[in-house]
């Protein structure tokens, strides 16, 4: 008897959003010394806001991956791999439940960082959207490809790295910035290729 | 005749240089307790692992109730319960409980009343997180997973292993009722041989990869028997009468050995030899196994 | 009724289960209409496949020594007594397995009747 694939679904939400529990605490924490600092900067008279602020929610959300799969990898006998549903979407349901949690997480942030806002009398509105939501979503879909992709995600991540320190000190950082910004619907749609094309690594076929 | 629960034909799959598994023609039937024996690494595991679709074979291919393990892989594992050797588990940050029912929602034959029972006869607390359960503990969880939603096959590797005498019992005894209560093909990969003697019905053995045997219990305890032989001295063996390291006293006029073939035939090949059977005993499975293990290695 | 398993013994187990039977009805520790443990119980006693007890049942239900009750279990047969049949047979198996040892041993026929008689006797004292 195979299980309903709706049954799956719910549950890879529940068992994903139980997981995710500690970096939840985590984003917990920091937002929560986030408040501090903020009020302590109000409290002694400063604007406690910068106009220009960017927010790290894409670097947050690429991360987010690694922590899902580190665990239960996907190129080995992983326990998910045990479970009687086709393999590719399987692993395409977990990243779908990654993925709501991950946005929901950057919902709280964005809430916390409006309401905040307001508190400092900041535009709280131009400040919200200046918080790179589908970026943040592309980097997420990026991040699970590799994991699910990459047999050695942790190489090649340490490789982007380096790229990005050669980047940085070639003074080449703003044509990756210009290369970068436009379109990030553009972005969108590539993480969601790069995510079809590693979940089918693992699809189950003679 | 009947239908083989697990079949694979010219399974091979190699790591590297080693070969874990050899153009292996498993033949397991429905409703058997099957038992694996090989050395460590000797590709049981592997085996395993392959008829779940969590590995992919080099050459071969293999089939469970008739399902082609490769294309199939999500119905095939849907009628097996798995007990894995590692007793690492993926979610360690939730309760015993939430994982029982983690594992339930997608298995829609589970038998919770069932596993309500096992979690008490094994004593496994439903609240204690399962990266903090210990090795034993963990073990039994695996156990109560793997046989909870009642699956036409189990596939157990190294039940036993990680758990102290008692439990190790109470397991294969559990295993036993289990059979009982509902028709089970049963696998148990093991190098405890001597616990699983009276549950085989089947064995099999693996050495370097290749199945150097696979019978009925009743006929590896019918043909596989040890011989002692007064022999005169300077007497040799001929080459065709070893499967096994040949025992010999020191003044050389008797000798032992273990010899597979039906008794009649035997006694009648070593008299031929120049050789007078003494004595024939049965074997347990652990010396049977170990005799072909052991004639393996020249 | 306690049934032990001999490792070493070459019979299939189903004959092993239903020698044990027979032994216990030879001495006397199970009598006629007495309840024998389920397969199921009796399984997981002697760690053996269900199926093994199972058929050992079958074949002592076929030649009459035992019977089911529908729904109560299974019995030892109303007409089975110590028979004179199975202690023949019983001690044929045990004079079985002393020729066995005695030739193992190099003990002759005479030779192992006489020191059996002895050990008797001085028993007897």
């Amino acid at each position: 008897m195979m299980p309903r694939w709706r049954d799956v679904l719910l549950e890879q939400i529940r068992i994903v959003g139980l997981s995710l529990r500690r970096e939840a605490l985590i984003v917990g924490a920091v937002l929560g010394a986030g408040t501090l600092l903020i009020v302590s900067e109000l409290l002694a008279g400063g604007p406690g806001f910068d106009s220009r602020e960017t927010f790290p929610t894409a670097l947050f959300s690429f991360l987010i991956p690694f922590a899902m799969w580190r665990n239960d990898k996907p190129f080995g006998p992983a326990f998910l791999w045990t479970l009687p549903v086709d393999r590719r979407r399987l692993a395409l349901a977990k990243v779908f439940a990654g993925g709501l949690w991950t946005m929901a997480m950057v919902g709280v942030f964005i809430s916390w960082l409006f309401l905040l806002a307001l508190l400092a009398h900041a535009p709280a509105l131009q400040i919200v959207l200046r918080v790179p939501v589908i970026a943040t979503a592309a980097t997420y879909l990026f991040g699970s490809a590799m994991m699910l992709g990459l047999r050695h995600p942790l190489r090649w991540l340490l490789g982007a790295a380096g790229v990005m320190f050669l980047l940085n000190n070639l003074n080449l950082m703003e044509a990756y910035e210009r290369f970068r910004q436009p379109l990030p619907i553009l972005w969108l749609g590539l993480g969601l290729a790069a995510l079809w094309a590693a979940a089918s690594r693992h699809k189950e076929t003679r | 005749m009947t239908a083989f629960a697990v079949a694979t034909h010219g399974l091979s799959m190699r790591y590297g240089k080693q070969a874990a598994l050899s153009a292996v023609d498993l033949r397991i039937p429905e409703g058997a307790v099957y038992v694996l024996i090989g050395a460590n690494g000797a590709g049981k595991s592997t085996m395993m692992k392959v008829l779940l679709n969590l590995e992919r074979p080099d050459a071969g291919r293999a089939e469970v109730f008739g399902l082609d393990t490769r294309s199939q892989g999500p119905q095939v594992r849907a009628q097996v319960g798995y007990m894995p050797e590692s007793h690492e588990h993926a979610y360690a940050w939730i309760t015993c409980e939430r994982l029982i029912r983690h594992v339930a929602r997608n298995y829609p034959a589970w038998d919770h009343e069932y596993a309500a029972q096992l979690i008490r006869i094994f004593g496994v607390r439903p609240d204690r997180k399962v990266g903090t359960l210990s090795k034993g503990e963990n073990r039994r969880l695996q156990f109560i997973l793997a046989l909870a939603h009642r699956p036409p096959l189990l596939l157990l590797d190294e039940p036993t292993d990680g758990l102290d005498p008692v439990v190790r019992n109470r397991t294969l005894a559990h295993l036993a009722e289990h059979l009982a209560d509902t028709p089970t093909t049963v696998v148990i990969a093991t190098h405890h041989i001597h616990e699983v003697e009276s549950l085989a019905d089947r064995v099999g053995v693996l050495s370097a990869g290749r199945l150097v045997a696979q019978m009925s219990r009743d006929e590896l305890r019918r043909t596989v028997l040890r011989y002692r032989v007064e022999v005169p001295e300077g007497w040799e063996a001929p080459p065709e009468l070893r499967i096994a390291s040949l025992r010999r006293s020191p003044g050389g006029r008797e000798a032992q050995w273990t010899l597979a073939g039906e008794e009649r035939d035997v006694t009648a090949r070593l008299a031929a030899a120049g050789a007078t059977v003494r004595d024939v005993t049965p074997l347990a499975l652990e010396e049977a196994a170990l005799a072909f293990l052991a004639g393996e290695e020249k | 009724m306690l049934v032990n398993l001999d490792p070493n013994d070459g019979r299939p187990l189903y004959l092993q289960i239903m020698d044990e039977v027979r032994r216990a009805l030879a001495v006397g520790t199970l009598r006629a209409e007495d309840p024998l443990p389920s397969v199921r119980e009796l399984a997981a006693e002697l760690v053996v496949n269900p199926r093994t007890v199972s058929q050992a049942y079958q074949e002592l239900e076929r030649a009459g020594v035992i019977y089911v009750r529908r729904g109560q279990g299974t019995f030892v047969s109303p007409t089975v007594r110590r028979s004179a049949g199975e202690r023949r047979s019983l001690a044929l198996a045990v004079a079985k397995r002393a020729l066995l040892e005695a030739r193992r041993n190099g003990v002759g026929v005479e030779e192992l009747v006489t020191m059996i008689q002895k050990l008797a006797a001085r028993e007897d004292e």
